[in-house]
């Protein structure tokens, strides 16, 4: 580097105001995209979990209180620390659904009925509902709100 | 200032892994206005250039004083389907509407089911597969209508929409059929090939009607494999629960119901008011990861969506999905990997987002920008390179 250009960088201002705009513009890039990304979907931890056959409450859980109740026939639960199964017995087939306490999920591991379509879905969030058509089995958060202004899709 | 660089660097990078851009990116092509949508996912790429219809929303007066929701679930064709309806149920009257609302849903499930099912064997689809190549079919009214209008968008899209991939579909391993466990025990290129051949007689089914009845004439056309003999046969499952959505969209009018929806397997919608806040938010599913990659706010509208996603397997790592694509009898593989279709009717936007998805990239935007014009559409292909 030339004794020239050497004074001139040195010279010069650690910020010019070009640059602040373009750093100011990514910082707020970033801060929108975390916006979008934790505010606009319901992704708050599970509260509690419920468990309905055909339309009609089988089971609830809340994971402040780790407390739990059932009504109606078919139900078997297995409590301990870190997990419930919970093992539905519907339209001539069983689920079987894992409620993890820690990690405040919830997920069906086991089922007979033909696709298994619902042993690949979980409740990670607010958002998510398991079902099983053939059983007519659903698994939603306890404070899930089917007419909150979100519809999900796919 | 480059330490200040390198910083602002990391920061982005951060925020993109939390915002899920740490593996592969997304295209997402759409005439959604900027001010219906916005996209959740980092890792999806908005791909700017196409003509953005404008929003034809507005009125969001809430009107939710006295308002309270109800919620029925249906089940029927395999699958589940939600009705939300958002009214004064106060009054009896409107009680007693929805009571009869369910019901009549209820009926008209039922009736769809069997007729268009593919596992019931006494549906109309049922005896039509198991029908000999150039036998004459009585068909019901649903049928009739179902594939009079499977036929006009098999045409208008080239074949890249046709429900006669039924075979190619049970041969993958969906619709009852065996799943491989291995590349071994996919079907033969050459097995493939004659499903296809067969596939494209869906052009030659007959329709009739006389004195009130409906027929359906099965093309005299078989092919043979190791010894089996295959006919057409159909599988109307897909445009089937967007046909019933259509159909709850007629009734929830007739009943005068204007807030609320009906979703069929989550993959077919009939949206109307939110009671709250006018329009409602439609989380569009991830396709390559968890919660939504696009949420859109719409009201007053019908919606289908397909995708690689829903079911499918893996070997040696690669993506085996039940949408066929008919001109090659296997699992699509054109780079969309999800589409959705927005306004129209649920039935053809179900058979318009599974011809998208057979169709890839360059082709899809002609069509859609040719033939869909009325319409709003989303699709995500992977990106190229």
């Amino acid at each position: 580097m030339s004794l020239g250009k050497l004074r001139q960088v040195k010279s010069d201002r650690a910020f010019r105001r070009f640059d602040l705009i373009v750093y100011g513009i990514v910082l707020l890039f970033v801060v929108i995209l975390f916006i979008l990304v934790f505010t606009l979907t319901d992704s708050s931890p599970l509260k509690g979990v419920r468990v309905f056959v055909d339309g009609k409450a089988i089971f609830s859980y809340t994971f402040e209180n780790d407390e739990y109740e059932t009504s109606g026939e078919g139900v078997e639960v297995e409590n301990s620390q870190s997990k419930l199964v919970i093992t539905v017995s519907a339209g001539g087939g069983y689920n079987k659904i894992v409620i993890d306490k820690r990690a405040r999920k919830a997920r069906v591991f086991e089922a007979d009925c033909r696709a298994k379509t619902c042993t690949y879905m979980q409740l990670n969030d607010n958002s998510d509902v398991i079902h099983c058509a053939q059983h007519k089995l659903r698994v939603e958060p306890s404070d899930y709100s089917p007419d909150g202004g979100y519809i999900p899709l796919g | 200032m480059k330490k200040l660089s390198a910083v602002i660097f990391a920061l982005s990078v951060i925020a993109s892994v939390f915002s899920g851009c740490g593996g592969e990116t997304y295209a997402i092509y759409t005439n959604l206005s900027r001010e219906e949508f916005s996209v959740q996912a980092g890792n999806f790429v908005l791909c700017e250039g196409l003509n953005a219809s404008g929003s034809a929303n507005g009125d969001n007066a809430r009107v939710s004083a006295g308002f309270s929701s109800r919620t029925h679930v249906f089940y029927a064709m395999g699958a589940e389907a939600l009705l939300v309806i958002s009214a004064d149920f106060s009054d009896e009257a409107t009680l007693n509407g929805f009571n009869a609302l369910c019901t009549e849903i209820e009926e008209v499930l039922y009736s769809l089911d069997n007729s268009l099912s593919a596992t019931i064997p006494t549906s109309d689809v049922s005896v039509f597969n198991a029908a000999g190549a150039g036998d004459k079919v009585l068909i019901g009214y649903h049928t009739y209508n179902l594939l009079n209008l499977a036929s006009d968008i098999y045409e208008k899209t080239e074949g890249y929409y046709n429900p006669a991939v039924y075979h190619s579909v049970k041969a993958y391993g969906f619709l009852g059929g065996e799943r491989p466990e291995d590349i071994s025990d996919l079907p033969s290129s050459s097995l493939s090939s004659k499903l296809t051949d067969l596939a494209n007689m869906f052009g030659e089914v007959e329709l009739s009607s006389k004195d009130g009845e409906y027929y359906a004439l099965k093309p005299d056309f078989t092919v043979t494999h190791d010894d089996t003999e295959y006919t057409l046969n159909l599988d109307l499952g897909g445009i089937g629960k967007g046909y019933a959505v259509d159909v709850v969209n007629g009734l929830l009018d007739d009943y005068g119901f204007e807030y609320g929806y009906f979703s069929f397997a989550s993959s077919s919608i009939a949206v109307k008011r939110n009671s709250s806040v006018g329009e409602y938010t439609i989380g569009l599913r991830n396709p390559r990861g968890s919660g939504d990659y696009l949420c859109v706010k719409t009201k007053n509208t019908l919606i289908s969506t397909s995708g690689d996603y829903f079911l499918y397997y893996t070997l040696a790592g690669e993506r085996y999905c039940s949408v066929i694509d008919p001109h090659t009898g296997k699992p699509v593989r054109s780079g969309v990997i999800t589409a959705t279709v927005f306004g129209g009717s649920a039935a053809e936007n179900d058979a318009y987002t599974t011809a998208i998805m057979a169709m890839g990239k360059d082709r899809a935007l002609q069509f859609v920008n040719a033939e869909l014009t009325d319409r709003k559409f989303v699709f995500v292909c992977e990106k190229e390179g």
